[in-house]
């Protein structure tokens, strides 16, 4: 894919839901990982797959909901994680300015090697492969820069870290939970 | 002494910004309206009130301040704060205007509480403060503006208890800074929400709603809670309610709700509460 020149489209500004309905036909997030199985079988707030558990009365609000902060579930953003990857945020800082994005849009190649890119940095640039960058040790917030480069928005990017199809992914947002912090410490 | 009138803690969203803009001039998407509705009462509090001044305990998010040098508690002396252009443009509204005779005294006092601040002679500001700003004020701007901005970006972030600490300091920062100022302190923070990984979209409106019914009375219980615990199950990004501590410390523990509203638009609980100083 070739990078678009000109300016950035806003796409991340826009809200997810306004074309979208309010709620998922299977009645859930189709992809928040689940951190239980019920006995009969597929979490039946999974929608996705085989599993077959799309039913339209499934509770929209969830306590189903994996907990874990690790990767995949989330890029927590660490000072250890800004040091190793210091140069990639730096790059990916520097798309707010307009003169970088044109760069970008003509010369990607030698834009990213000025900013002393590791050669997987660059192979995740190039394949907009932006879990990669994020799981890399870039912040999520430069990462959409670049995103938004090449006309994808943040909500793109969401997409693309749950691996699901951004039609799909639209339709089930946002993805309710109702969990309190106690009940994780009446857990543990 | 300055006067501390009350609080407001108050969510950030880019999309709230945008939809503000886009309803302004096109008419308000149906579940903006509810947001736009639903932070008049704290205009009209903010008009009733009439604060010369408002501190603002804040968070950049990469618009400002980059990953060269970070700071963890920074604070704005310089007498004109710009709008910062976050890649798409300014939004129509100028920017805000500081007070150096007001900022230095507290600088000076919460320095000398122990608060080793990063004093910016120049500070922009992101939709930390302009995606709600137009909801509650518009221009030209009544008020002049005290901003302190947060590390919530980089962990280790400031614990809760830190954030508690700032809003103590800040409180005898005022009322012992010599000046007559009329002063609103006001945190920003997105409620629930996580926009990385496999969680993204979280969002948990239970959760919310406790936090805005607890924080007049339960600070302390709410402090206790420890911020993973937060993230995990109202997304990571909710670590920036910690922030709101800030603004109920430095109020009283005897200061009331006036008014609290709560809505989800979007990927992000949009939650408010004024606070009056009784």
């Amino acid at each position: 894919m070739r990078p678009r020149p000109g300016p950035p489209r806003q796409p991340h500004l826009e809200g997810p839901s306004r074309d979208t309905p309010e709620v998922h036909p299977c009645g859930s997030a189709a992809h928040i990982p689940v951190r239980r199985r019920s006995r009969e079988g597929p979490s039946r707030y999974g929608c996705r797959g085989s599993s077959g558990a799309s039913t339209l009365s499934a509770p929209v609000v969830t306590k189903d909901v994996d907990v874990s902060l690790e990767a995949p579930n989330a890029y927590v953003f660490t000072g250890e994680a800004c040091t190793r990857a210091y140069k990639l945020n730096r790059f990916a800082f520097d798309f707010k300015y307009p003169r970088v994005r044109e760069r970008f849009a003509s010369e990607p190649e030698a834009l990213m090697t000025e900013y002393e890119l590791t050669e997987r940095e660059k192979a995740l640039v190039r394949a907009r492969d932006w879990t990669g960058l994020v799981a890399s040790g870039g912040h999520h917030f430069n990462v959409i820069k670049i995103a938004a480069a090449v006309g994808e928005s943040h909500l793109h990017v969401g997409a693309h870290m749950c691996k699901v199809d951004w039609d799909e992914f639209k339709r089930t947002l946002p993805r309710p939970v109702e969990l309190m912090p106690q009940e994780l410490e009446d857990q543990r | 002494m300055s006067r501390i009138l009350g609080g407001i803690g108050i969510a950030h969203t880019p999309s709230m910004g945008y939809e503000y803009d886009k309803g302004a001039r096109d008419g308000f998407d149906p579940k903006w309206r509810l947001w736009h509705d639903g932070t008049q009462p704290v205009r009209q509090w903010l008009r009733d009130r009439a604060p010369s001044h408002v501190v603002i305990v804040y968070n950049d998010h990469m618009n400002y301040f980059d990953l060269k040098t970070y700071p963890t508690f920074a604070i704005g002396m310089a007498a004109h704060f710009p709008q910062a252009d976050e890649g798409y443009g300014l939004r129509p509204f100028p920017g805000l205007d500081g007070d150096p005779d007001f900022a230095w005294p507290i600088a000076r006092a919460l320095v000398g509480d122990g608060f080793d601040l990063t004093f910016c002679q120049e500070l922009e500001l992101d939709h930390g403060v302009y995606s709600w700003l137009p909801y509650l004020l518009s221009p030209p701007w009544p008020v002049k503006v005290l901003p302190i901005a947060v590390n919530m970006l980089m962990h280790p972030v400031p614990t809760p208890q830190r954030l508690r600490a700032l809003g103590q300091s800040l409180r005898r920062a005022l009322l012992g800074d010599g000046a007559t100022h009329d002063v609103v302190v006001l945190a920003t923070g997105g409620m629930s929400h996580q926009i990385h990984g496999t969680r993204f979209g979280l969002t948990n409106e239970k959760w919310d709603r406790y936090f805005l019914d607890t924080i007049e009375q339960g600070l302390d219980e709410l402090v206790a809670i420890p911020m993973e615990r937060i993230m995990q199950v109202a997304g990571t990004e909710a670590a920036e309610l910690s922030m709101w501590y800030a603004m109920r410390a430095a109020l009283a523990p005897s200061a009331r709700t006036h008014y609290s509203f709560y809505t989800l638009p979007a990927v992000t609980g949009c939650g408010v509460v004024a606070l009056d100083e009784v």
